[in-house]
């Protein structure tokens, strides 16, 4: 009779019900983890991308500053144009005198670019130069 | 082993998203320091403008600004004091001496000291050589020196607001001389914090078959200026982000025209 029983045993298969339940508890809180991460990390991506195309167009933004006439940059605040590639995004110039001096005036130009609508109170990309009047950049520049 | 292997991945993708964060940031701010590099030339430029008409007491002062917290241009390299005026340049009559050329230190307090110059002429004309260097009637360098070679001088100092100039500041070349025509001198100097101009002049003068006097480059005022921008990185990081731009200007700022005529651009990251 103790023979049969010990046979029985040794031949179950499969899990028992608590056995089942742990793995499902687990593999519920894994997957959970895994799904949040995954999303945390799509918008870390999507942010990174955005902080690129801001920083590039920041750059474009200023390169133009560096070829307009120093009599075309007034003091001032103004929203540049918005690329027609990049709709998300916006641009603002802030222009603000430096130091002036008989025919010599110095003035900071700040470039901020944010997403679109947004207020430019934390801005994605800032840059921040200044302009000499009556300078001009030749060649290399 | 699932757990485990979950946990390896969590772990390395974190890490590769921080590094891809940490990189896009660099880039940022390397930009932001190239642009206060700019503001830096802009700044010495203003000060060249707004200080006294005259060639003599031109200068622009060291500068360290912060813009805003974390965003700072600093210019003073001793090479940026070391101002060129060519105006009343010209050669010898009948001999091979350029004299009267001056180099000015347009720092309000400090000296600067020059330990090296680098001179080239073109057209090449064979056998001739520069054989002498003088600054204010010292002699600094004997040669022969061969056509672009780097000269080490005596050193020699310059206080705030003194210069080099008259007859007895000159260059002179030995050979035998033949050729005629215009004549092109680039003189680069190197002083001893190791800062080095950019500076040439063109002289319109019959030169080695005997050359004319009184025909310097008329109207010609150069500087350079390096500055640096640098932005501290948030975080309490010690670590900087440098951009230094090395300028050349020439113009005459009384004259109400300035330019950039060289530009050059290096980045630098310190930990």
């Amino acid at each position: 009779m103790s023979f049969v029983r010990v046979k029985m045993i040794k031949t179950q298969k499969g899990f028992t019900l608590i056995e089942f339940v742990m793995m499902i508890a687990i593999s519920s809180f894994l997957v959970a983890g895994i799904v949040l991460f995954t999303r945390q990390q799509m918008v870390n991506g999507l942010q990174m991308r955005d902080f690129l195309v801001a920083s590039n167009l920041a750059r474009l933004k200023m390169a133009q500053m560096n070829n307009t006439a120093y009599s075309s940059l007034p003091v001032g605040t103004t929203t540049l144009p918005v690329e027609p590639s990049f709709p998300g995004f916006a641009a603002q110039r802030v222009i603000s005198a430096v130091a002036t001096s008989g025919p010599s005036s110095l003035r900071q130009i700040k470039i901020l670019l944010d997403y679109n609508g947004g207020a430019f109170s934390s801005p994605l990309v800032q840059l921040i130069t200044y302009r000499q009047s009556n300078t001009t950049f030749g060649d290399g520049a | 082993m699932l757990i485990a292997v979950s946990a390896i991945l969590i772990a390395s993708t974190t890490l590769m998203m921080k590094n891809a964060v940490a990189q896009i940031q660099l880039q940022i701010d390397q930009t932001k320091a190239y642009y206060l590099a700019q503001s830096g030339v802009m700044r010495a430029i203003h000060n060249w403008f707004i200080s006294s008409a005259t060639d003599t007491s031109r200068r622009y002062a060291e500068l360290n600004t912060t813009i805003t917290g974390n965003q700072i241009f600093k210019t003073g390299s001793q090479a940026n004091f070391a101002y060129f005026s060519f105006n009343s340049a010209d050669w010898q009559t009948s001999n091979t001496i350029l004299r009267a050329w001056n180099i000015r230190n347009i720092h309000s307090t400090n000296s600067i000291t020059v330990k090296s110059v680098k001179i080239s002429w073109s057209p090449a004309a064979p056998g001739v050589n520069l054989n002498r260097i003088r600054l204010a009637n010292t002699t600094v360098a004997s040669g022969p020196f061969l056509n672009g070679a780097t000269i080490p001088l005596t050193l020699s100092t310059l206080t705030s607001g003194s210069a080099w100039g008259g007859n007895n500041t000159n260059l002179r070349w030995t050979g035998n001389p033949t050729a005629t025509g215009n004549i092109t001198i680039n003189a680069q100097w190197t002083f001893n914090d190791d800062s080095a101009t950019k500076d040439s002049v063109t002289h319109n003068v019959l030169f080695w078959n005997g050359a004319q006097a009184g025909a310097g480059l008329p109207g010609q005022h150069t500087f350079s200026v390096t500055s640096t921008g640098q932005v501290n990185q948030s975080g309490g990081q010690a670590f900087k982000v440098l951009s230094t731009v090395k300028a050349t200007v020439s113009g005459d700022p009384s004259s109400g025209n300035v330019e950039v005529i060289d530009w050059e651009k290096v980045d630098k990251n310190i930990p």
